[in-house]
C-alpha cells in the first residue's frame, strides 16, 4: 500500500514526537514533524506531503499565517490543511460540521483514532 | 363774707393823734377796723412778731429815724403787709419817694379824718387782696408754662419773641437767650417763605392758624413742628401779640415715615409676591378685598360680591368642606387660620392658594373680624412635583446605574477569567493531547488482554477526559459572550431539554410532572444555552434524588413585582414588567446550610470528587444573567430544592 504522507507541525515536541509513532505503528502513514514555523516550508517542499496537520497557536507564529503562506505557493498550494486547536471547544467543532472559516478542525486533546479518521476524510480524493 | 376786722398797726409816737385816728374810725366804720399803736419801729418790731396785721401806718416822723430810713427799715421788716405812711406838709416829698419805694399810699397828717383814713385803709386792704390774687395767677401760670412739654411762645407783630416757655430748650436751646430773637430765624429754609406768610396774614387779620414746619438748629439737626397761633389784639383791635402754641412732632413724623416706608415695601412685597389681603367684618358679613386678592382668585372686582358665601363659592368642591371646616374652627378660636386649598378661577384653571389669618374678638370673646392674606402657590405646588417625580426618576436612575455598575464589574471580572482561561486552557490541553498520544502508544504496545493493563489505560484515558471536560467548562464559563437571541417558548425548551436527558431519568427511575402554562409568553433567549442550563439543572435534581423520586416543572407568567416568589437582587425588573417564572423542583435530600450560600460559586460541588466540576451552576447563572434574569436555589420545606428563574417576557404575541 502507498504510504501517505503526513506533515505535522506544532510545537509541542512530546505530542508530534508520539503522534508520529502511533501513526506510523499504523503502517499506513509516513510521518515528518516539525516544531518550528520557519520550517515549515521547506520541509513541506522537501517532504511533499499529502496532508498537513497544523497548530493554531504556536509561539512566534500564527498557524493561520502559514496556512496562507503555503496557499501562496504554488508547489504547496494544493496539499490538504486540518487545523489542531486547543482553544475552540469540541462542541463549537462539531456544531459547524468540523469546519472553521472553511478549514477542518479538530480539537485537542483527540485520540489517536480522532486523528486517522480526520486524516482520512481529508486527503485528497477522500470524503472532504 | 365773715365779720373778720381788719387789724391795723399805727407806728406813731404821739399817743393823742393814734386816738383822734381810733375815734374817727369807730365813727364811720364801727368795729371794722382794729388799731393798735406802736411808739417805736422797735416796738413795732415786738408787736409784728406776736400778732397778725393786715396794714402797717407809719408815721415817717419816729424818735429814732426819720423820713424814707423809717421807711426802708419798716419795708424790710414786713415785705407782705401794705404800709401807709404819714406825713407832714413838710415831708410830701419824702413821702411820694416812699411810694415809690413801695409804700402803698401817703397821708398828709392834717387831712386824715375818719372817713378818708376808712377809705384808704379799705383800699389798701383791697389792693392788697387783689395783689395777692394777682401774685397766685403768677404762679400758677409759671407752674404750667415750666412743666408743659408743648412749646408756648408769645411774639410781637413783627415776630419778635417776647416769652417762651421752658420746653423750647430741646427745641431751641435755653429760652432766656431767646428773649428779642427773631421768631422766624430758625425756621428751615424750604418752609421759611410758607411760614412767614402764615405769620404776616395772622397778623394782617386777625385770625390764628394752623402750621406744620421744620426748625433747622444750628448743629444741622432738624425739628418738626406743628403750631396754632392767636392773636392778642390791642384797645383799638390791632394785632399786638401773637401766641403760638407749638408741639415737637418730630419722633411722630420720623415714625410716620418709617410706616410709609415699610408700608410701601409691603406692598411692592405683596404685589410682587402676588399676596392678597382681605378683611371679613364677621358680624356684618362684608368681605373686603384688596386688589392683588383678585389677581390671586382670578376675579375681575365686579364679580366679586363682597360676602362670606362668595369665596366658598370660588373653592374647589373637593377642598371645600376642609377650608371651610378651618375657618370655623378659627372663628371658634380652636386653631390658627392657617391652611390650603385650592381655587377654581373663573377660566376653569385650578390653583393653589395658601391661607393665613387672625381673628379679632370682641370683649366677650365672640369673633368680630377676620383679617388675613392670601397667596397664590400653584407654581410653589408644581415644582414641588416635578421635583418629587425628578427626585423618583433620579433614585431609579442610580439603582438602575448602581446594578449597571454591578454588572459591569462582573463583566470585567468575567473578561479577565476569560484571558485567563483561553491561556490555562492552551496550556493544559496540549499536554492532554500528549498525554492522549501516550496512551494511544502504550495501548498499542502492551497486550490487551492483561486486565491490569486495561484498567491502567482506562483510567488514565477517563482522566484525560475528566481533565478535558473542566477546561471545556472553564472556557465555557468564561468566554460566554454572546448570545444567539431568538423569541421561543420556554415550554418547548424545557421539554426538549427533557428529551435529551431521557436516558438519564429513566435510568434514575425519576418521575417527571409538568405544571406549564399553556398561555406563557415567549422569552428572548439562546436556545443553546438554555438547553445548556435545562439539562445542567436536570442533572442536578437527578444526581440529587436517585434512585426514585420526583421532578416538577412549572411555569407561569407574573407581572412585576407581584410574583410569588423574589429573587435576592431585585434590580433587575421594574414594576410593570412582564416575568417569566420557571421552577425546577426535586424531591432530594436538598442542600446543606453551609454550600447554599455559594452553591453559585465556581468549583463549588456537592458531588463527591469526580462526578462534577462545580462549575455547571456557576455557567448556568451567567448564562442566565447574560439573558437579563436571575437564578435562586432554595431548600423546600417540605424537602428537596428548587431552582427559580425569573426572565422577562418579550413584547411578543405568543404563537
Amino acid at each position: 500500500m502507498n504510504k501517505k504522507r503526513i506533515l505535522i507541525l506544532d510545537d509541542e515536541v512530546s505530542f508530534t514526537r508520539l503522534l508520529k509513532l502511533n501513526l506510523e505503528q499504523t503502517n499506513r502513514y509516513e510521518v515528518r514533524a516539525e516544531n518550528w514555523p520557519e520550517d515549515a516550508l521547506k520541509a513541506a517542499r522537501e517532504f511533499k506531503p499529502d496532508l498537513l496537520l497544523l497548530d493554531v497557536m504556536m509561539p512566534r507564529m500564527f498557524g493561520g499565517d502559514v496556512a496562507a503562506q503555503f496557499r501562496a505557493d504554488d508547489e504547496l498550494k494544493n496539499i490538504p490543511i486540518v487545523f489542531l486547536t486547543a482553544t475552540v471547544r469540541r462542541h463549537r467543532v462539531d456544531e459547524h460540521g468540523g469546519k472553521i472559516s472553511g478549514y477542518p478542525f479538530l480539537a485537542k486533546p483527540a485520540t489517536t483514532e480522532e486523528v486517522i479518521a480526520c486524516i482520512e476524510s481529508n486527503l485528497a480524493g477522500g470524503a472532504a | 363774707m365773715e365779720y373778720q376786722p381788719i387789724n391795723v398797726l399805727v407806728v406813731e409816737d404821739d399817743a393823742a393823734y393814734v386816738e383822734y385816728l381810733r375815734a374817727g374810725l369807730r365813727s364811720v366804720a364801727g368795729e371794722q377796723f382794729a388799731l393798735r399803736q406802736a411808739e417805736t419801729l422797735a416796738d413795732a418790731d415786738v408787736q409784728l412778731s406776736s400778732a397778725p396785721f393786715d396794714l402797717v401806718v407809719l408815721d415817717l416822723n419816729l424818735p429814732e429815724s426819720h423820713g424814707l430810713e423809717t421807711f426802708l427799715r419798716l419795708r424790710a421788716r414786713v415785705s407782705k403787709t401794705p404800709i401807709l405812711v404819714l406825713t407832714s406838709v413838710d415831708d410830701e416829698t419824702i413821702a411820694l419817694a416812699a411810694v415809690r419805694a413801695g409804700a402803698q399810699e401817703y397821708l398828709l397828717k392834717t387831712q386824715v379824718d375818719g372817713k378818708t383814713l376808712a377809705r384808704v385803709l379799705r383800699y389798701a386792704v383791697e389792693r392788697k387782696r387783689v395783689e395777692e390774687q394777682l401774685r397766685e395767677r403768677e404762679e400758677f401760670f409759671r407752674l404750667i408754662s415750666e412743666n408743659v412739654s408743648d412749646l408756648i411762645a408769645v411774639l410781637d407783630k413783627d415776630g419778635r419773641r417776647l416769652y417762651n416757655s421752658p420746653s423750647y430748650v430741646n427745641v431751641l436751646g435755653d429760652p432766656a437767650k431767646l428773649q428779642g430773637t427773631d421768631s422766624l430765624a430758625e425756621i428751615h429754609p424750604e418752609d421759611f417763605p410758607r411760614v412767614k406768610q402764615i405769620f404776616q396774614e395772622t397778623v394782617a387779620t386777625g385770625v390764628g392758624q394752623r402750621a406744620e414746619f421744620r426748625f433747622l438748629r444750628k448743629d444741622g439737626s432738624v425739628r418738626f413742628v406743628e403750631s396754632i397761633g392767636n392773636v392778642v389784639k390791642d384797645e383799638s383791635g390791632q394785632t399786638s401779640k401773637v401766641v403760638v402754641v407749638s408741639r415737637d412732632i418730630t419722633d411722630r413724623k420720623r415714625a410716620e415715615e418709617a410706616l410709609r416706608v415699610v408700608s410701601n415695601r409691603l406692598m411692592l412685597a405683596t404685589r410682587a409676591g402676588n399676596v392678597g389681603i382681605w378683611d371679613w367684618d364677621v358680624v356684618q358679613n362684608k368681605l373686603v378685598w384688596d386688589d392683588a386678592m383678585y389677581r390671586v382668585y382670578g376675579l375681575p372686582p365686579d364679580h366679586f360680591r363682597g360676602a362670606y358665601e362668595a369665596w366658598e363659592g370660588t373653592l374647589h368642591p373637593e377642598d371645600k368642606p376642609r377650608a371651610t371646616a378651618e375657618l370655623q374652627m378659627a372663628l371658634r378660636g380652636e386653631k390658627d387660620f392657617n391652611t390650603e386649598f385650592r381655587v377654581i378661577w373663573l377660566d376653569r384653571s385650578v390653583h393653589h392658594i395658601k391661607a393665613d389669618g387672625v381673628v379679632l374678638r370682641d370683649a366677650a370673646g365672640q369673633p368680630v373680624q377676620m383679617l388675613g392674606m392670601n397667596w397664590d402657590i400653584t407654581e410653589l405646588r408644581r415644582t414641588e412635583e416635578t421635583l418629587r417625580q425628578t427626585l423618583a426618576e433620579l433614585k431609579a436612575s442610580h439603582d438602575k446605574l448602581e446594578a449597571t455598575q454591578m454588572q459591569l464589574i462582573q463583566a470585567a471580572k468575567m473578561e479577565s477569567v476569560g484571558q485567563l482561561a483561553a491561556g490555562v486552557a492552551h496550556e493544559v490541553k496540549n499536554p492532554l493531547q500528549t498525554i492522549q498520544m501516550g496512551i494511544d502508544f502504550v495501548g498499542n504496545i502492551t497486550s490487551k488482554s492483561d486486565p491490569n493493563v486495561k484498567m491502567v489505560l482506562d483510567d488514565m484515558l477517563n482522566a484525560v477526559r475528566r481533565a478535558d471536560k473542566i477546561v471545556r467548562q472553564l472556557l465555557d464559563f468564561s468566554t460566554v459572550r454572546d448570545l444567539e437571541l431568538a423569541p421561543h417558548n420556554l415550554n418547548t425548551v424545557l421539554q426538549h431539554s427533557l428529551e435529551l436527558v431521557r436516558f438519564e431519568l429513566v435510568r434514575a427511575q425519576i418521575e417527571v410532572q409538568l405544571h406549564l402554562d399553556s398561555e406563557l409568553p415567549l422569552v428572548v433567549l439562546d436556545r443553546n444555552k438554555m438547553e445548556q442550563v435545562f439539562i445542567n439543572l436536570y442533572m442536578n435534581a437527578i444526581h440529587a434524588m436517585s434512585p426514585g423520586g420526583t421532578l416538577s416543572l412549572h411555569t407561569c407568567m407574573h407581572h412585576w413585582p407581584q410574583v410569588a416568589s423574589q429573587p435576592d437582587d431585585t434590580t433587575y425588573f421594574k414594576s410593570g414588567d412582564a416575568i417569566v417564572l420557571v421552577e425546577i423542583t426535586d424531591t432530594g435530600s436538598g442542600i446543606s446550610e453551609a454550600v447554599l450560600d455559594r452553591v453559585f460559586e465556581p468549583f463549588v460541588t456537592t458531588k463527591p470528587t469526580g462526578s462534577g466540576t462545580g462549575l455547571g451552576l456557576a455557567v448556568t447563572r451567567n448564562i442566565i444573567n447574560l439573558h437579563g434574569g436571575n437564578i435562586a436555589l432554595r431548600n423546600r420545606a417540605e424537602g428537596g430544592a428548587r431552582v427559580t428563574l425569573w426572565l422577562r417576557a418579550s413584547d411578543l404575541p405568543t404563537s
